[in-house]
């Protein structure tokens, strides 16, 4: 759905929204009854800002700084997907 | 009777079903219409409870206060489409409820005797348990609150904080406080703290989402607006407002209905949540995140502001609002009360009498 400044709801601090860790998103309340999602890669990316409520047309615009996101290596316990670089893999097979 | 109309997606509104709906819907209790009388509603993000006068408490979608102790977070929780009895025990007995209010997941009961119990989920602070205490699977008592010698004279709450005034006419207060809602400094409080900067004996507090309305004796007129300014909430504030009968607070504007059915209104208004120019005399009011109802003294039942769910009633329109003006609502027998939450809507009626037909 297109940002029109119109469905920007309000404008909210990432210092206010929740972090799910199993599903890796940040959410806060929407008026509907739902809530506004934005995911941690995309906020990692700077792809978006945008938080999206899947039962309305509003929308948020998150206010964050992208090195007070959580650090990949900093996550403990928590599932994750590591991605090697051709380098690291070729390192791993050379002592294998 | 009671109907409903809005939101539906957990149940909240209690029709037995999870559909949103556009036109107010009987919602079917076991138990005779008497009961409803005086009855209260107040709703979090996704429940709703339902206050008789006779002090018992109900609830209705998602299942805050019956929890498992195996769930590990809301998204465990499950949902009832209607009302279930919310039971508050001291251990012994179960508790009469005088009041109750509720942030977006949890609730909060006030008993006769002035004790105060919290259930649900919130993460800054809304349970009032204390530093770190999120969660709670069953109602719990408060300890130490309120004060000795005290009782709670106005209970309030909104998304993110409560509010009490004692009759002491002190304001406490707890959850996200990170705005100033509940005083300086602004942070959260996780236990019911003093909300300082209020220069009068409060005998009301209504919440929006990162303000708080303490109001004093209707006849001084005194009042204050803490928190955020979005909007103008504070700024655009009367500098006092004498002879009022009733406040209310939507998540960003905030309503005063004078003795004279008057009804002042400021703060948001992009999707027309302050209702129209030319509004009738209003007899009851109800306010809900982004949008309102107004029982007007001619027996017309209004609804205005962000209507995407249904909850302003049918034909509000492609842009979902009712800005600049105001949508009516049919329903039948006298309207006695009115309930508003997130983008839901309740009407409570009663047969008319002889005369009143």
């Amino acid at each position: 759905m297109a940002t029109s400044e119109e469905n920007i709801y309000d404008e909210i601090e990432i210092e206010d929204m929740t972090y799910d860790s199993t599903l890796q998103i940040y959410h806060y309340p929407c008026p509907c009854g739902d809530r506004f999602e934005i995911s941690l890669d995309d906020l990692r990316d700077g792809e978006t800002d945008i938080g999206i409520c899947p039962s309305c047309s509003l929308q948020i615009r998150v206010i964050y700084e992208v090195d007070d996101l959580p650090k990949p290596e900093s996550e403990q316990g928590k599932r994750e997907a590591v991605t090697m670089s051709d380098q690291q893999v070729a390192s791993l097979a050379a002592v294998a | 009777m009671l109907y409903a109309l809005g939101s539906n997606g957990r149940g909240q509104l209690g029709l037995g079903h999870y559909d949103d709906v556009a036109q107010p819907t009987e919602v079917a209790l076991n138990s005779p219409t008497s009961t409803l009388e005086r009855a209260k509603i107040a709703a979090g993000g996704n429940h709703t409870l339902l206050l008789l006068a006779t002090g018992e408490v109900y609830a209705t979608g998602l299942d805050v206060h019956h929890r498992s102790a195996h769930d590990q977070s809301l998204a465990d929780t499950s949902t009832t489409s209607t009302y279930k009895r919310v039971q508050v025990t001291n251990g012994e007995q179960s508790v009469q409820i005088k009041f109750c209010s509720a942030t977006w997941s949890a609730s909060t009961f006030v008993t006769a005797d002035d004790s105060v119990y919290v259930c649900g989920n919130g993460a800054s602070g809304e349970l009032g348990l204390g530093l770190g205490v999120s969660d709670t699977t069953t109602p719990i008592v408060l300890n130490s609150f309120p004060p000795a010698d005290t009782t709670i004279v106005s209970l309030a709450a909104c998304m993110g904080h409560t509010a009490v005034v004692l009759s002491t006419g002190e304001v406490y207060g707890w959850g996200n406080g990170r705005k100033g809602q509940l005083g300086l400094p602004p942070q959260r409080r996780w236990s019911p703290c003093r909300i300082e900067g209020v220069p009068f004996k409060a005998v009301r507090a209504v919440c929006g989402r990162e303000f708080t309305v303490i109001a004093g004796d209707p006849e001084e007129g005194k009042f204050v607006v803490l928190g955020s300014n979005k909007c103008r909430v504070k700024s655009g504030a009367p500098a006092s407002i004498t002879g009022w009968k009733d406040i209310a607070a939507s998540w960003g504007s905030i309503f005063v209905l004078l003795d004279s059915g008057r009804l002042l209104a400021w703060g948001r208004d992009d999707h027309g949540q302050l209702g129209p120019p030319n509004l009738d005399s209003v007899e009851l009011f109800a306010a809900g995140s982004e949008h309102a109802l107004a029982y007007t003294g001619a027996g017309k039942l209004r609804a205005w502001g962000w209507g995407e769910h249904g909850n302003c009633g049918p034909g509000v329109g492609t842009e979902s609002d009712t800005k600049g003006r105001c949508n009516g609502i049919e329903v039948e027998g006298l309207v006695v009360g009115l309930g508003a939450g997130c983008a839901t809507s309740w009407v409570f009626t009663k047969a008319p009498t002889n005369d009143e037909s």
